[in-house]
């Protein structure tokens, strides 16, 4: 009788064993999250990255392995993914500068203050019909212009050089004001000199 | 009897000490991917393709600002380990080669196998002057 309580028991506890390995090893281990700032892997993907945009001939595929990598960070994920539409339109020079901006998030952690990009940008992805991604970065425009006009007006009161401020401050506002109307028209020209319109750092 | 339990009793224990095991093993080099880098500039010593032969890393300083390299002109040898570390003055530019197939923002590292006379350029848009921020690479 006694041999028969303790084989019981014992399969019991074996048993019990065996649910809880079985239930051990079939747990999902959830996936650390990567992060992304300061992450050196995702700076050399953005430096692989540069040639083939700088020479005209990335494909949206090439900005797969920089997504994955940067799926974890909403700011860095959304960057990402404009670069990879604004590639499958062959808009390089405004992926190659999305590039340095993201490189620079990734390397401080400070997101870029590019108002005139933002803005060029827009007039891109309008002429594409990406209505949500210009709508995007109408507003990433809308909200830079003030933290843009702040930084360059310490600056220019600290170094006479920034000759140039007045008139892409203008610029930017009329573009603004422009597109809150509804008015989308814009001339190359434009278009360019927001493009090389400098950012505030 | 008893030997049977015992056997039963060891295989179980066995069992879950193996999966212990197996789970502490397998958690660490996959987790450890984020890393934090700050310089990362540094003396180098490169083995070349033969395995045998260590070439010590060339290093140059290229200064970018709106919208020059300075140097304009780099000279290095054929087989040189190069080492090209940008420092980016005013915004963010970078250097690329296109015909040695090497880009980067803060730095680039190749091998210089093939002598000639290369371009490499700012691969960012970084302003009005942008495409004419140019420099040359000669190999010699």
């Amino acid at each position: 009788m006694k041999k028969i309580k303790l084989i019981s028991f014992i399969i019991t506890l074996i048993l019990i064993a065996l649910i809880v390995f079985f239930i051990l090893q079939n747990k999902q281990v959830p996936q650390e999250k990567i992060v992304v700032v300061g992450n050196t892997q995702v700076l050399s993907e953005i430096d692989h990255l540069l040639l083939p945009v700088g020479s005209w001939n990335a494909t949206e595929n090439d900005f797969n392995q920089l997504k994955n990598l940067t799926k974890d960070d909403e700011y860095a994920s959304e960057e990402v993914n404009k670069l990879a539409i604004l590639t499958k339109y062959r808009e390089y020079a405004h992926a190659g500068h999305g590039l340095a901006s993201l490189h620079d998030y990734v390397k401080t952690g400070n997101e870029s203050i590019c108002p005139g990009h933002a803005l060029s940008h827009y007039y891109v992805f309008m002429k594409h019909n990406e209505t949500q991604f210009a709508q995007g970065v109408f507003q990433e425009a809308e909200d830079q212009y003030p933290q843009w006009i702040e930084i360059k007006e310490k600056q220019t009161q600290k170094n006479k050089s920034q000759q140039k401020y007045p008139y892409y401050k203008t610029l930017f506002n009329q573009t603004i004001t422009d597109i809150n109307e509804g008015n989308n028209n814009m001339t190359g020209q434009t278009l360019s000199i927001l493009t090389q319109a400098p950012c505030a750092k | 009897m008893k030997k049977a339990v015992w056997s039963i009793l060891i295989i179980a224990i066995l069992l879950i000490g193996g999966f212990f095991l197996y789970k502490s093993t397998n958690a660490s080099p996959n987790s450890a991917n984020p890393t934090i880098a700050n310089g990362h500039v540094t003396t180098q010593t490169t083995n070349l393709d033969s395995g045998s032969v260590t070439s010590p890393t060339k290093v140059i300083n290229l200064k970018a600002k709106r919208w020059t390299f300075t140097p304009g002109t780099i000279t290095v040898k054929k087989g040189d380990h190069v080492k090209i570390i940008i420092d980016n003055t005013d915004t963010t530019h970078g250097i690329m080669i296109p015909d040695l197939g090497v880009s980067g923002i803060d730095s680039v590292e190749f091998t210089a196998d093939k002598a000639g006379t290369y371009e490499f350029r700012c691969p960012t848009m970084c302003g009005e002057g942008h495409r004419d921020m140019k420099g040359t690479l000669i190999v010699e």
